[in-house]
């Protein structure tokens, strides 16, 4: 099922696993080099910056055929239906196809460019098709049916993260307008189908993960038990569900409460915080960073309900908080306990040496001294261009 | 599965027996680092706790008074260069590396109260009166102090951006990717005096050997202000003559980076010099079309073409640099 050479792909997760070890200095680099050529790789595989450049450049190249074929094809009434996109979607595909094999790309950002292009063009082709009238016009249901089947083949196919993300959306919007389609019995009962649905992927996704069989696609599978857990938690959030429940009776957003309330507003609350739990006790860094995001959005939910405090309090008082429970936890893990340490276990990877902490701080920080820019090039400029720039020189 | 591989390779003899027994014991007891999650937090805290007091206090300065605000200020800003200076290192030209992980954020916020102190004084008793540049130039000297003696890349950032702000230009990264808004020759001029500066700093760094591990900053922000002005430089005068000489700047400067960086075998550069020399060369070929007014459908079908196929054309070009640098290659 899968394109790639399985072999390589075999030899690539025993080079990646020992490069980690090597980098921390567990195995020296003469066996590094050894295991390197005994287990030969033979995709080829850009760093991360070309991978992003070469991503770009394809999508620009792609962009320009799609405009050059689509003005030579423009005569005909052709191009004005579904069918036109359709087939540019398959043409790409088989570009996909023949370029991976037999330029022996893996994610190498040519590839990545040319499928997602294509799997693009794809969902507007049928997206187009199953609510124009004039074409199939047979609405979500099929619509979603026929995504989800294309994405979880792309995903078998490629073991691409991306295409495992649009797989989980497909399934969900797929269950989502399905019960939907029972009526305001269906709508009433959704925040449970949807929690059911999603804990029933997460225990699935697990138990894929656990085998064997499935080692080529471990990195799309944490990505989809990322989604199902995500939408497990908006299932039950409190926000949502009152939305959805004025959507359904028709309300206004004035209206807060919803039946069951405090079942929800448990859930919404003390989700993040099993999460954490789960995530520390069981070594699992997933679940852990998850955890950390979705008590932003419990806060948020709280927030929107509850304003027990103005909005410039309540920063102050969740930074003092986050500081303080830093600080604490660091003291604490000063000497590992039960496992767990504050120390950087592997080395820098490729994202810290392009220094994106000092990108941060330069888009973040400098907010304050920007208002000056703007004084500056009104009634300063002058002044300070021209001087400054004879001075330095 | 990790410890199959282990088996396996060791097995093979491709494992000494103690490397082998060193990573036995680790994936027996793995220890699971929080570093990442912990660091996360604390700047976080960091953020809303200034954001939130910044707030608090703009909303409530009638009760509090300037003087009360400047002192909180200050003592902040004291109390992490007193803590900074207790535990620094001696100056070196070499990085140094910070003796703990907190000290990196309180010279920050160190830093960051120091410029707000600053700015705030000149804003509410114009203690600089109307030299703007004294106003700029002295927090920007200071960044740039700090930066080099305590050794700290985020706030050579903010010094590079200040450095922007006392020429008169904001340099941080959203507008540097809103190239639209570079649209007066003074301003493209001031853009390219600052990027040739930092470009000269980058080359200083590396060729004095003060603190080489900050080139890397001063080319990237260099690289891409020179380049950027030198583009909209370019598209300003467009229809003149002068853009020839823009233009004729910009394939100088893209083909004197590709070789320098091709010697220090970094891709980055080398496709950023290419790019950009790219971009100059497709304004180029679109001006000569534009002069030979030729009205005709074919051209356009011409012109995509050449797009096509010099943009499939320098994806080949990148690969190949990329597998040639590939020997060993960092960023």
């Amino acid at each position: 099922m899968i394109i790639y050479n399985k072999l390589w792909l075999d030899n690539l997760q025993v080079v990646d696993q020992l490069q980690a070890d090597h980098e921390d200095g567990y195995i020296t680099k003469e066996e590094f080099v050894a295991i390197k050529q005994k287990y030969l790789v033979g995709f080829y595989l850009p760093k991360i910056v070309g991978r992003v450049g070469f991503f770009i450049l394809t999508l620009i190249a792609i962009a320009l055929s799609t405009g050059l074929v689509s003005l030579m094809a423009a005569t005909g009434e052709f191009i004005e239906s579904p069918y036109w996109w359709l087939f540019l979607s398959f043409a790409y595909y088989a570009c996909t196809e023949l370029m991976t094999k037999g330029n022996k790309y893996f994610h190498s950002g040519i590839d990545n460019a040319l499928l997602y292009y294509s799997a693009g063009l794809f969902t507007f082709s049928i997206v187009w098709a199953c609510n124009d009238p004039a074409n199939w016009g047979i609405g979500y249901i099929p619509q979603f049916v026929i995504l989800l089947i294309a994405a979880i083949f792309l995903t078998l196919r490629f073991a691409d993260v991306i295409l495992a993300i649009c797989s989980c959306i497909s399934f969900f919007s797929l269950i989502y307008f399905t019960w939907a389609k029972t009526g305001s019995f269906g709508l009433a009962t959704m925040p449970f189908v949807m929690m059911i649905a999603a804990g029933a992927a997460y225990f699935v996704l697990t138990k894929m993960r656990k085998d064997d069989k499935n080692t080529y696609y471990h990195t799309c599978i944490d990505v989809a038990r990322c989604a199902a857990l995500v939408v497990l938690y908006l299932a039950g959030n409190y926000f949502v569900v009152n939305r959805l429940n004025n959507e359904l009776h028709g309300l206004d957003d004035s209206h807060t409460q919803v039946q069951l309330g405090f079942f929800f507003w448990a859930w919404t609350m003390l989700m993040p915080l099993v999460l954490i739990a789960l995530g520390v006790t069981k070594r699992n860094r997933l679940l852990l960073r998850l955890g950390i995001i979705i008590v932003a959005a419990a806060v948020a939910t709280f927030r929107n309900y509850y304003h027990l405090l103005p909005i410039e309090a309540m920063l102050t008082l969740a930074g003092a908080i986050l500081l303080l429970l830093a600080y604490t936890v660091i003291k604490y893990l000063k000497t590992p306990k039960h496992g767990v340490t504050y120390a950087e276990l592997s080395k820098a990877s490729d994202w810290d040496k392009l220094n994106i902490e000092g990108f941060i701080i330069s888009q973040t920080a400098t907010q304050t001294p920007n208002i000056d820019t703007g004084q500056q090039t009104t009634f300063g400029g002058g002044t300070g261009g021209g001087g400054g720039s004879s001075d330095s020189f | 599965m990790k410890q199959n591989i282990y088996t396996k390779l060791h097995a093979e003899g491709l494992l000494s027996d103690e490397s082998f027994q060193k990573l036995k014991t680790r994936h027996e007891a793995p220890l699971f680092s929080v570093h990442w999650e912990l660091n996360t937090i604390l700047y976080l805290g960091v953020i809303l706790l200034t954001g939130g007091l910044g707030t608090l206090i703009y909303k409530n300065i009638d009760t509090i008074g300037h003087q009360a605000v400047l002192a909180i200020i200050a003592l902040i800003c004291i109390g992490c260069f007193y803590y900074c200076f207790k535990h620094k290192k001696p100056f070196s030209k070499e990085k140094v590396a910070s003796p703990n992980t907190g000290y990196d954020y309180i010279l920050l916020l160190g830093s960051i109260s120091l410029v707000t102190f600053i700015g705030y004084l000149q804003y509410q008793y114009g203690v600089f009166g109307n030299s703007y540049g004294l106003a700029t130039f002295v927090p920007m000297a200071l960044l740039f102090y700090i930066a080099y003696d305590f050794d700290h890349l985020g706030i050579l950032s903010m010094a590079i951006v200040n450095l922007g702000i006392w020429m008169g230009v904001s340099v941080t990264p959203k507008t540097l990717l809103m190239m639209g808004t570079y649209n007066t020759p003074k301003l493209i001029n001031t853009y390219l005096v600052l990027g040739a500066i930092l470009l000269m700093a980058a080359y200083l760094s590396k060729q004095l050997k003060i603190k080489k591990h900050f080139k890397f900053s001063y080319q990237n922000y260099g690289t891409h202000i020179a380049f950027v002005a030198l583009l909209s430089g370019f598209f300003h005068y467009f229809e003149h003559s002068l853009s020839l000489v823009y233009v004729a700047v910009v394939f100088a400067l893209a083909g004197y980076m590709y070789r320098e960086s091709f010697k220090e075998r970094s891709f980055y550069f080398v496709m950023i010099s290419i790019l950009y020399g790219y971009i100059a060369l497709c304004g180029l070929a679109v001006e000569l079309v534009a002069d030979a007014k030729l009205d005709d459908e074919g051209v356009l079908y011409f012109l995509l073409m050449a797009f096509i196929g010099s943009a499939i054309g320098l994806i080949i070009l990148l690969i190949n640099i990329n597998r040639k640098l590939k020997a060993d290659d960092h960023i």
